[in-house]
């Protein structure tokens, strides 16, 4: 591994200082996620589009009533969003093994649903492809990850990262590019 | 992935950057020179020019998927009117733990047709998907008359699932009976009729789960029809071996009795116990009571005083609290009442429950199964095998399960230890061991069931010559009283605990015997792929690598017939696989196919944090280690480190072997002052846990003084192989492969420093040992050759030392293993050199390096540390100015394994500024 940091690296160490606290914490999160992406649909209709980015700070913003300093805050945020990409990750991958079901030949299952599944495929082609440039670049990943999935800006992934906005431009612009292409090799096999 | 891959990558990424910011002409033309480049990789040009002809993603691209899966969390759930595919829903008809049920007509005007679909309530999380998931998959595999099909599932735009299930235009089978007066002999001939169909799930490996009135419904015609098979669960699930069913059945089973109905679960069911087909007999046996008009008293047990007697008999069978006293299956219980409907005496009547007994811990013994051994084997890595047996202790939680069991069994008729409080678990163990010689004097099968149960226990906890104690009396009564199975199961374990003994010579034949017993009578189950398993990874320590292969290929083809081709059990036999290689391949590329494949399975099934996703892992690490992919080893070993740390802290064993592995994988690729940090965290480790020179640290320590050694670090080095020694002296041992191989590494070293007195004094008469030997590896017996002839050229001695290089049988050890071919041209340039026959001495030099170049790479700096040779060798022969130079590289290319107090940064330095260093003559 290179010397920089990788993004779960710096979640460990935040993590040291909290123990089991924090894992409580995530799960309240996660609960307020969902309770408000509820409300939200409810009260706009179907249409709309939910912003991770707003779902995951507004959920946050509840849950923490202690003032945290700005590093920590992205640091939570950063930590919330691997966690909500689990989540949703493992929601995406139990409804495509529905999708595929038991190898029942017999069964004739409904046309009319084959396409409209095609977003939570999105979502996993998504996951393995991030989970292959972690592994590749680490950082580049990280802040591939946290653009997706915690929505943070360019000048908070920085200070997470502890480089410049510059490279975080960078990084981001050969990650966005990198991923088109890897996801257009893939989706022709 | 491979290191060519992470290459590929760089170079992707750097020319990129260099051109994403040019404007469009000066990028093609920058392309097509990168094109014609002599060393253009074209995966790495095209790659690039799709990517600059990409429109660049906006953010809000980026987020879409992951909006969408967030919009799923919040869209709302069907509800009647909605459509789901071809599916209008008509009326909510029922509602469940986990869902609700919609009577729904087919819409797409095909045909008409009604049906049952049955869609999660509630924000579903992942594992109530799952469970859908499960329920579609079950239901795919029942076809049959009494029991509901499935006839459609999928999942709608907004992301809810749904299966569509035939819709039984019934009545529940209380009501139906009381409606119609049916006759106490047609209420049996529906319970029957029912028993066909649960005996049909369960021979496709389905238990059902929550059987109760409300779930059977009976048609107009009659036919009693089963419904429901949400909570249902496959057999396998619930009856796969310890470690995976600790591992996963807890959380699972959280989820099922949430979704059973109590009143009609079994007592196993309601402990959250393992769950079986006894589960469902269980369930029948209340329900045919409550058919037959049965009720309850007011602690809500049955009352059957008015049922005939037989009837009575066969609820309470079917209906014991211990699972082994029911019927042994469905079947059973439906034969026993056709025999009640045919006036024949039922079989409920009989019965002998100290049987039983034995029987229930017998089932429910969670089985300790292969591979839990811990056998260290020297540059070997089986430390794996160590980490898996930790995890066997750790099952001690699950042996105190059967431990409360027996206490119930055993402590009550003792009044001494009844009175007891903490009781240690080896004490009450020995007191049912007592008690179990004392009693059953006319139950020999039964005690020997006990016998092997209590032997399991006592395994588990370590306590190994108990557990073959136990073995010892219970298989001479298995034997005599002609019952195979137990028999087979038996000699499993013995073999298992010798194995864990590591006395593999004992063990073979026994698991051979358990082998064939099992081959005859269960040829078709998990049973026999864990014996096979358990044989090829013994005949992997005895060195017979085909009978090794050929049994794990065995349990492959079977595990993979059993339960598919992608299943765990195959994954863990292509571990054992993995492991097999790393005994007996130089190259690692059978070692990562087979760990590679694992890898898949396990992070499917488990996710990539498993301790079974871990353990594969560490076999990739090796197999790219083994193929000198260093980088990929290295960035794999680390990521196997760091979850281990996570999964079971820092202070753990399999954290210690992840490191262990770590600084392997860096000293194989010559990064040994990288490696030393990582193997002294290993040790400090293991020295908290175990406190200092534990024998179990041999394998850290060894590695510990070899990479001392090879960074020069002689004093270090000796410190650490003569501790070692003392190691096994405290032991007691005597000649051993592991002594030997200390004292050859003092030998080494005594030559090092230059007492080569000392030195002959260790490897002559291990010479001579190993000669004598026949099974001594050619390998090994051509490392102990040449150091000896290093010694005897070190003392001057060059006529005796050349014949000793003429003996060496070079065929011996195949003709391309690069790395021998090195160490014995070097050393016949050395000795050229020492007869001044400078000439021969250098093409010998050069022909040695040709190997190393070849076999490592002519970056990796080992390559480089053999060079000193040559280097002093031109210093010798007036040719400074080379020497210098050659010097100086050797500095750089070979810094990651040369510590600067040690012997060969001396020796460099010598070279480099002489006057520094009058003492130039070495031993090499």
């Amino acid at each position: 591994m290179s010397d920089e940091q990788s993004l779960t690296q710096l979640l460990d160490d935040w993590q040291q200082g909290d123990g089991a606290a924090y894992s409580a914490v995530f799960e309240q999160a996660y609960l307020e996620l969902r309770r408000i992406a509820r409300q939200r649909i409810h009260a706009m209709g179907a249409d709309i589009t939910l912003s991770p980015t707003e779902l995951v700070h507004e959920a946050v913003l509840r849950v923490m009533s202690t003032e945290l300093n700005w590093n920590d805050r992205n640091h939570f945020f950063a930590s919330l969003s691997l966690y909500m990409r689990s989540v949703l990750v493992d929601r995406a991958r139990a409804r495509a093994s529905l999708k595929r079901g038991g190898g029942a030949t017999h069964l004739a299952l409904s046309q009319v649903e084959l396409g409209s599944d095609a977003n939570s495929f999105d979502l996993l082609a998504l996951d393995s492809a991030l989970k292959r440039l972690e592994h590749l670049d680490p950082r580049c990943g990280s802040v591939l990850h946290l653009t997706c999935f915690a929505g943070l800006k360019r000048q908070q992934i920085a200070e997470l990262l502890d480089v410049s906005v510059q490279i975080v431009d960078r990084e981001l612009r050969f990650a966005k590019s990198w991923l088109t292409n890897y996801l257009n090799d893939h989706a022709q096999q | 992935m491979s290191s060519s891959d992470v290459d590929r990558f760089v170079r992707i990424k750097a020319l990129f950057n260099r051109l994403c910011d040019l404007p469009a002409v000066q990028r093609d033309a920058a392309l097509t020179d990168a094109a014609l480049a002599a060393d253009a990789d074209p995966e790495v040009i095209d790659a690039v020019r799709n990517m600059l002809l990409q429109t660049e993603l906006e953010d809000a691209d980026l987020a879409e998927s992951v909006q969408t899966e967030v919009n799923h969390l919040g869209s709302d759930e069907p509800s009647s009117g909605d459509t789901l595919g071809a599916w209008t829903l008509l009326e909510e008809i029922g509602e469940g733990g986990m869902g609700k049920v919609f009577l729904a007509q087919r819409s797409d005007g095909h045909f008409e047709q009604t049906a049952a679909v049955k869609v999660l309530s509630g924000l579903p999380s992942a594992r109530a998907l799952r469970y859908l998931a499960r329920e579609r998959q079950i239901l795919a595999s029942l076809t049959h008359p009494n029991i509901s099909r499935l006839l459609d599932g999928g999942s709608t735009p907004g992301g809810w699932p749904y299966l569509v299930m035939e819709y039984v235009d019934g009545v529940p089978i209380k009501t139906w009976c009381d409606e119609q007066a049916v006759s106490p002999q047609d209420r049996v001939q529906l319970l029957i009729e029912l028993c066909d169909a649960v005996a049909f799930a369960h021979r496709q490996l389905v238990i059902h789960c929550d059987l109760k009135p409300s779930n059977i419904l009976v048609t107009r015609d009659g036919r009693p029809i089963l419904l429901d098979f949400g909570v249902a669960r496959h057999l396998l699930d619930a009856m796969t071996d310890s470690d995976e069913a600790a591992e996963v059945l807890p959380v699972e089973q959280t989820a099922t009795s949430k979704a059973y109905t109590p009143r009609y679960a079994s007592p196993e069911q309601r402990a959250m116990q393992r769950v079986g087909t006894a589960s469902d007999i269980y369930s029948l046996g209340l329900v045919l009571a409550e058919l037959l008009g049965a009720g309850r008293n007011s602690t809500n047990e049955l009352v059957l005083d008015g049922l005939p007697r037989d009837l009575a008999a066969i609820v309470r069978r079917a209906t014991e609290t211990e699972v082994s006293a029911r019927y042994a299956g469905v079947d059973a219980l439906s034969d026993d009442l056709r025999r009640w409907l045919n006036h024949e005496p039922v079989i409920a009547r009989e019965g002998d429950n100290l049987y039983v007994a034995g029987k229930w811990l017998h089932r429910n013994w969670p089985w300790a199964s292969a591979g839990l051994a811990f056998v260290l084997v020297i540059s070997v890595f089986s430390w794996q095998m160590r980490a898996e047996r930790d995890r066997a202790v750790a099952s001690e939680v699950a042996a105190r399960a059967v431990t409360d069991f027996m206490i119930d069994v055993f402590q009550g008729a003792d009044p001494e230890v009844a009175g007891k409080r903490d009781l240690p678990l080896s004490e009450v163990l020995d007191a049912g061991r007592e008690r179990l010689a004392g009693s059953l004097q006319n139950q020999p099968l039964v005690r020997a069931e006990m016998g092997g149960i209590l032997g399991s226990v006592y395994q588990n906890i370590g306590q190994r010559n108990q557990a073959l104690a136990m073995y010892e009396e219970a298989i001479p009564v298995a034997r005599a009283s002609g019952d195979p199975a137990l028999l087979a199961q038996l000699l499993h374990k013995q073999g298992y605990t010798l194995y864990d003994q590591e006395d593999f010579p004992a063990a073979e034949p026994i698991v051979g015997e358990a082998i064939a017993l099992r081959e005859r009578l269960a040829p078709n189950s998990l049973e026999l792929v864990e014996s096979l398993r358990l044989m090829g990874t013994i005949q992997a320590y005895l060195g017979q690598e085909d009978d090794a292969h050929a049994q794990l290929n065995r349990a492959l083809d079977l595990a993979s017939q059993l339960q598919g081709p992608q299943s765990t059990a195959v994954a863990r036999v292509r571990t054992d696989l993995a492991r097999v290689h790393t005994f007996f391949d130089i190259n690692g590329q059978e070692i990562t196919r087979h760990a590679r494949a694992a890898l898949d399975i396990f992070e499917r099934e488990f996710g990539a944090n498993h301790f079974h996703y871990l353990n594969a892992l560490e076999f990739l690490v090796i197999g790219h280690s083994y193929d000198n992919d260093s980088e990929q080893a290295t960035v794999l070993a680390h990521e196997l480190a760091d979850k281990r740390a996570a999964l079971y802290g820092v202070d753990s064993y399999p954290t210690a072997y992840a490191l262990f592995t770590l600084a392997g994988v860096m000293e194989s690729a010559g990064q040994r002052l990288r490696a030393r940090p990582e193997i002294e965290r290993s040790l400090a480790i293991q020295t908290r846990l175990d406190g200092a020179n534990a024998v179990s640290h041999t394998a850290p320590m060894y590695r510990l003084a070899r990479i001392d050694m090879s960074l020069g670090r002689l004093d270090s080095a000796l410190a650490g192989f003569k501790a070692l020694l003392a190691i096994q002296e405290a032991l007691g041992a005597e000649d051993n492969l592991f002594i030997e191989e200390f004292e050859f590494g003092i030998g080494r070293i005594k030559r090092l420093q230059g007492d080569v007195v000392a030195a002959q004094q260790y490897i002559q008469p291990l010479l001579e040992r190993r000669q004598a030997n026949a099974a001594t590896l050619p390998y090994v017996l051509l490392r102990t050759q040449l150091e000896m002839a290093r010694v005897l050229r070190s003392q001057g001695q060059l006529e005796p030392a050349a014949d000793l290089l003429a003996q060496i049988d070079l065929s011996a050890i195949g003709g391309n293993d690069d790395w021998r071919l090195c160490d014995v041209d070097m050393e016949h340039a050395l000795l050229s050199a020492a007869r001044g026959r400078n000439a021969e001495a250098l093409a010998l030099f050069k022909s040695a390096e040709a190997h190393l170049d070849r076999g490592l790479g002519a970056d990796h700096p080992d390559s480089w540390l053999f060079r000193i040779e040559r280097a002093e060798f031109l210093a010798g022969t007036g040719q400074a100015e080379a020497a210098r130079n050659l010097a100086r590289e050797i500095r750089v290319k070979a810094a990651p394994s040369i510590a600067e107090d040690g012997l060969w940064a001396q020796r460099l330095n010598a070279i480099i500024e002489p006057a520094d260093s009058l003492d130039s003559s070495t031993n090499y």
